[in-house]
């Protein structure tokens, strides 16, 4: 059975898609610090390695970087197995079979560090012409494919997919899961095409299995999401604006539904309220973020926003997820939805027993 | 009850930490056998079953010793897979643990037990938990008793049909019965025949395991529950007189009904397996169906009429028809045998000669696993002292070791074709055993060669009588090493061949070293050849080499290719390496009766010598393996020319330095089997390889030494442009024969 699996890394984004033969890894960042013993995020490289079933395998087959934010990139430059250049492919890295990346990966001229160096490999594959997808409105990349020396935007257009489309290569038929891309999208202004959110990948992936529905999302504001709502209304998508598992944008922040986070409960703007109405029965919404206090913070997760999202799972028995916080926030795990032919389910063992006693720090004694 | 009080405190925790609760059921605090408990459920978005986000569950614990009964309280809990109702006043079991109890009782926790019923009902509501590749769940629960059927046979489930065995019931005090069934009755066996219907019964989706019926009565509602009919079934065939009566003895035997149920996965799919399930009744078909038997008035014979078929549908009638159910198993065939094993049955034709320690292990291990249709060749009878490492038991000392081979195959596996038994001397078999032995390997498609005789082996070689590919498999004296070789399937390399090879590879290969070294051997000798030689050895190398052997044979059947293994054992570490030896082809040539058969190693370093030697010329010696009594000469190796030699540019004198203590240690290295042969020498530049005046007389002048020892004189020549010559001279003829190589590329 296909699994979703999300890593406790505090408020950054790696998720990890599971099929029968293969592997689809959105986002990678490796948040915890080794010197830190009391960091309670999981060693991503470790876990990541783990769950490929490394060393038997070393290539994943899709490694999406929504965006190139330093919460869900940091540490991919240590860790992949990188083509551009010889210094990213010593010692044990893992393989990328197909990067897939946002225009801004091509086009972005200020990127740093781990950032930096995938946006390298990006441009590396692109011009190489393999091993990478590109999610942009085509003519959004021909200003950087101008300034290259004998590649055109033409040859290289196979390469690139825009929203509304599916990503080639992936089908509920032979797969197992296909990709609805929602962002990076443009929208027209009279006779303009303004580029929208160029520089996040939202998708919706459908998985055979239980014909279940994963909304995923990077640092959607509440403005592209209106965008997003309406533009898949007006095609008369509205199918592709629904979800079994909803992986929350920036970190349960209050800025993904609205522009004001409420008194007690933010109040998502119509459009955001419509995407969330969305959800089936029983659905699962995930925050990939520090656990949620229950105080005003100005940084998220914000427990305005949980309220809402709460509010919205209590009319479908929906359940809602924090990954710093499961099974317990003494002692955060992978968070593993399972998707099974009744579509997604999410497995709360018991929080009690040896298990629990030797994955987390012993009582005083003396 | 320790089990139930850790259950009973740990359902205490808080709730929101175990996921599971009390049902504070108000009654006294008398103590009790069982817990009521209510358990969450993680349910998918869309449960394929109707299982509810809360089940409550009753646990009973009837020792530490038994599984604890575990029961879903919901009545209108959906009959999905791995559920039991074991009464009809009782409420749904679950089947919870795979292991018997004794193995999970030293793992039981509170903890993981509430867990796994949770996972069991999580796993149920999304169709997890019977994976589509699991074999389908029973549609009766298991009992105790047995009934063993010979093999499976087409065409017998079809609507009803009455056979009759010779049954066998065996069974310890206070245990289960095993009821073998038999269509030919053994010596042992005086009761008559006992009548069994069988009837193929509705198709049934898995799910629910039912309550095994007690009564005809409850058969009959069962199998109407999965559309089928018993009773119906029962009075259409004997109406229609569909069933032969003559198959039932005049004695009132009980009636054994054996049916046959087809299961699948999901109701309109596909029929995945098949069920069977045997009742024996306590009633014989003549009381049941009141059959009585008249005189037929035309021959006036007795026939046997069922006067009251109707009878079987009284209600009365059925409910006090008692039944023992009984799982139903088929005796082995060599198919099923092979299914067992994992392995592909192989049909094929095998004649196997030899059937001592390594070879009656080997035979039946093949045989077991489904590998031919096999003849067995030996002349032994089955001695004391073979006991130690056979396969057969001391029951059969006295007894020829094919015969009582053959008898014990075919009480293993009952097959259609059994292993036919050939008593003689495959060296010297009598006159009619040779007729029959000709017969054998004319027909055989797979010939072995498990004698450890090197006579065997040449001679099986040279048998004209089959074109099958032979396998000879032999262990050295020590009994820790084990050689296989195997002629390609075209026969271009036989075993006179390989035997070659695999005596060049003990001269020449250090892989090999102290392969038929035999310091630690404890034997005794009947020959002089490596394979001459009673080993004593232990049986559990015995059984080991003949598993490899019997491993090695089954792959390399399958290969159109020769090989030669050696399978090494090593007490120290236990240690099983192998070694494979390279083949080539040998270049044959047909002199007079003689055939020599020359390594092309050999030819290509005469030439390389030449090469290197040049503008002298230079020789040595040919080392290889001789018959007399076969008329072969197989050359696999020589040896360059001694230090105290003489290289000329127009001669060669072949010293002698150190050359006999070479030869010396390679004979004694393959135990005398590989032996001087000849000489080689090469001609200088220009000239052809045709034997110079001189080279003729040296053969004249070595054909006393060699007709000494009952063979021919051998000299090979190499020349210029890849020539290569053989100059022979056989014993008791004055003439020399010359003969032309095929040249080879000089470097």
């Amino acid at each position: 059975m296909p699994k979703i699996t999300f890593y406790p890394l505090g408020n950054a984004d790696t998720t990890l898609i599971t099929l029968d033969q293969k592997f689809l890894l959105f986002d990678f960042a490796a948040m915890r610090d080794p010197a830190d013993k009391h960091d309670r995020r999981i060693d991503l490289p470790s876990a990541v390695r783990e769950d490929i079933g490394w060393p038997k395998r070393k290539e994943i087959d899709v490694v999406a970087f929504t965006h190139l934010d330093n919460d869900h990139v940091r540490g991919a430059s240590d860790f992949f197995h990188l083509e551009h250049a010889a210094k990213y492919q010593i010692g044990d890295r893992v393989k990328i079979r197909e990067l897939w990346v946002p225009a801004a990966a091509i086009t972005d001229e200020n990127s740093e560090d781990d950032a930096r160096v995938i946006r390298q490999e990006a441009r590396h594959r692109l011009r190489q012409g393999t091993g990478i997808r590109v999610f942009s409105r085509p003519a959004q990349l021909k200003a950087w494919f101008d300034k290259q020396d004998g590649i055109t935007l033409e040859s290289r257009r196979h390469l690139i997919t825009d929203a509304g489309q599916l990503v080639p290569g992936w089908s509920k038929e032979n797969e197992g899961l296909e990709f609805f891309v929602h962002s990076p999208f443009g929208e027209r202004d009279g006779d303009v095409v303004l580029d929208r959110n160029q520089n996040s990948l939202v998708f919706q992936a459908v998985f055979k299995t239980g014909e279940t529905r994963f909304m995923l999302s990077a640092d959607t504001t509440w403005e592209n999401w209106d965008r997003i709502v309406q533009i898949t209304r007006l095609k008369k998508n509205d199918g592709r604006l629904e979800w079994d598992v909803f992986k929350l944008p920036h970190h349960c922040s209050y800025l993904s539904l609205s522009h004001e986070k409420g008194k007690t409960e933010t109040t998502p703007v119509p459009n955001v309220q419509a995407l969330l109405d969305k959800g089936a029965l029983r659905s699962i919404v995930i925050s990939t973020s520090w656990p949620i206090e229950d105080t005003d913070q100005s940084q998220p997760p914000h427990i305005e926003a949980k309220r809402c999202y709460k509010r919205v799972l209590s009319k479908t028995s929906g359940t809602f997820l924090t990954t710093m916080e499961e099974p317990t926030c003494i002692a955060p795990k992978r968070l593993v939805i399972q998707i099974t032919h009744g579509g997604a389910r999410h497995d709360s063992g018991s929080g009690i027993g040896s298990g629990a006693v030797v994955s987390t720090v012993a009582p005083r004694v003396g | 009850m320790v089990n139930l009080d850790t259950l009973h405190r740990y359902l205490q925790y808080p709730r929101e930490f175990i996921r599971a609760g009390l049902i504070e059921s108000g009654d006294s605090p008398a103590p009790k056998d069982y817990l009521d408990f209510e358990v969450e459920v993680v349910l998918p978005q869309r449960p394929v079953a109707k299982v509810n986000s809360v089940e409550q569950i009753r646990v009973a614990f009837r020792t530490e010793f038994e599984c604890p009964d575990v029961y879903l309280l919901r009545e209108d809990f959906p009959n999905v897979p791995h559920l039991v109702r074991s009464h009809s006043d009782q409420p749904k079991q679950i089947c919870l643990y795979e292991r018997s109890w004794m193995e999970e009782m030293s793992s039981w926790a509170p903890g993981p037990f509430v867990e796994r019923i949770r996972a069991w009902l999580s796993g149920t509501a999304d169709g997890t938990l019977h994976r589509q590749d699991q074999p389908l769940e029973p549609l009766l629960p298991p009992t105790r008793h047995r009934l063993i059927l010979p093999p499976q046979e087409e065409g017998l489930w079809k609507g009803c049909s009455l056979r009759s065995f010779f049954i066998e019931c065996r069974h310890e005090p206070n245990g289960p019965y095993f009821l073998l069934c038999y269509d030919q009755a053994p010596p042992w066996i005086k009761s008559p025949r006992f009548p069994v219907i069988f009837l193929a019964g509705p198709i049934a989706t898995h799910g629910l395991i039912h309550r095994q019926p007690r009564n005809l009565l409850e058969l009959e509602d069962l199998l109407g529950r999965l559309g089928g009919s018993l009773v119906e079934c029962i009075a259409q065939a004997f109406h229609q007189k569909k069933v032969d009566l003559s198959k039932l003895s005049n004695d009132d035997q009980k009636l054994i009904i054996v049916v046959q149920l087809p299961k699948r996965r999901e109701a309109e799919g596909e029929i995945e397996s098949f069920e069977y399930q045997a009742f024996v009744l306590d009633t014989s078909p003549q009381e049941l169906l009141k059959i009585e038997t008249i005189h037929e008035p035309t021959s006036g014979g007795p026939i046997l009429v069922p006067r009251q078929v109707a009878r079987i549908r009284n209600k009365e009638l059925l409910s006090t028809t008692r039944l023992e159910p009984t799982s139903v198993q088929f005796r082995l065939s060599q198919s099923t045998a092979a299914n067992s094993n994992g392995v592909e049955s192989r049909p094929m034709r095998v004649t196997a000669i030899g059937l001592g320690a390594l070879g009656s292990q080997v035979v039946n291990n093949l045989w077991r696993g489904g590998f031919g249709e096999w003849t067995l060749i030996d002349d032994d009878i089955l001695e004391p002292h073979n006991v130690a490492r056979h396969l057969l038991c001391s029951d059969a000392v006295g007894l020829s070791k094919v015969q009582a081979m053959s008898q014990f195959m075919s009480l293993t596996l009952i097959d259609e074709k059994p292993s036919a038994a050939l008593r003689c001397n495959y060296l010297m078999p009598s006159g009619e055993a040779k007729e029959s032995l000709n017969r054998v390997l004319t027909n055989s498609e797979l010939i072995l060669d498990l004698s450890a005789s090197v006579a065997v082996g040449r001679q099986l070689a040279l048998d004209r009588n089959s074109e099958a590919r032979r396998v000879s498999a032999f262990l050295n004296s020590r009994g820790d090493e084990l050689v296989i070789l195997t002629e390609s399937v075209d026969r271009s390399i036989d075993l006179i061949w390989l035997e070659a090879e695999y005596l060049r590879s003990i001269a020449f290969d250090d892989r090999l070293e102290g392969h038929l070294d035999s310091m630690n051997a404890v034997a005794h000798r009947y020959g002089n050849a490596c394979r001459e030689i009673s080993a004593v050895f232990r049986q559990d190398l015995a059984a080991t080499f003949a598993g490899i052997a019997a491993s090695r044979i089954r792959v390399q059947s399958k290969k159109p290719t020769a090989s030669i293994s050696i399978h090494r054992y090593r007490d120290a570490d236990a240690s099983l390496s192998s070694v494979v030896v390279s083949l080539s082809k040998p270049i044959v040539s047909n002199i007079q009766e003689w055939r020599i058969l020359l390594h092309e190693d050999v030819l290509r370093s005469v030439h390389e010598y030449r090469a290197e030697k040049l503008a002298q010329e230079t020789g040595g010696i040919l080392l290889g393996v001789v018959d007399r009594f076969r008329k072969y000469v197989a050359i696999v190796g020589l040896l360059s020319a001694p230090d105290d030699s003489i290289e000329w540019p127009t001669s060669f004198i072949r010293g002698a330095n150190g050359l006999s203590e070479i030869v010396s240690q390679i004979s004694q290295k393959t135990l005398t089997n590989l032996v001087y042969v000849g000489e080689w020498h090469t001609h200088p530049k220009n000239h052809s390889a045709k034997p110079s005046r001189t080279d003729k007389e040296a053969v004249d002048l070595l054909t006393p030494h060699m007709e000494a020892d009952g063979q021919p004189t051998l000299m090979l020549i190499a020349g210029e442009r890849g020539d290569t010559r053989i100059l022979v001279r056989f014993s008791g003829v004055a003439r020399q024969f010359e003969v032309k190589l095929p040249s080879i590329t000089e470097s």
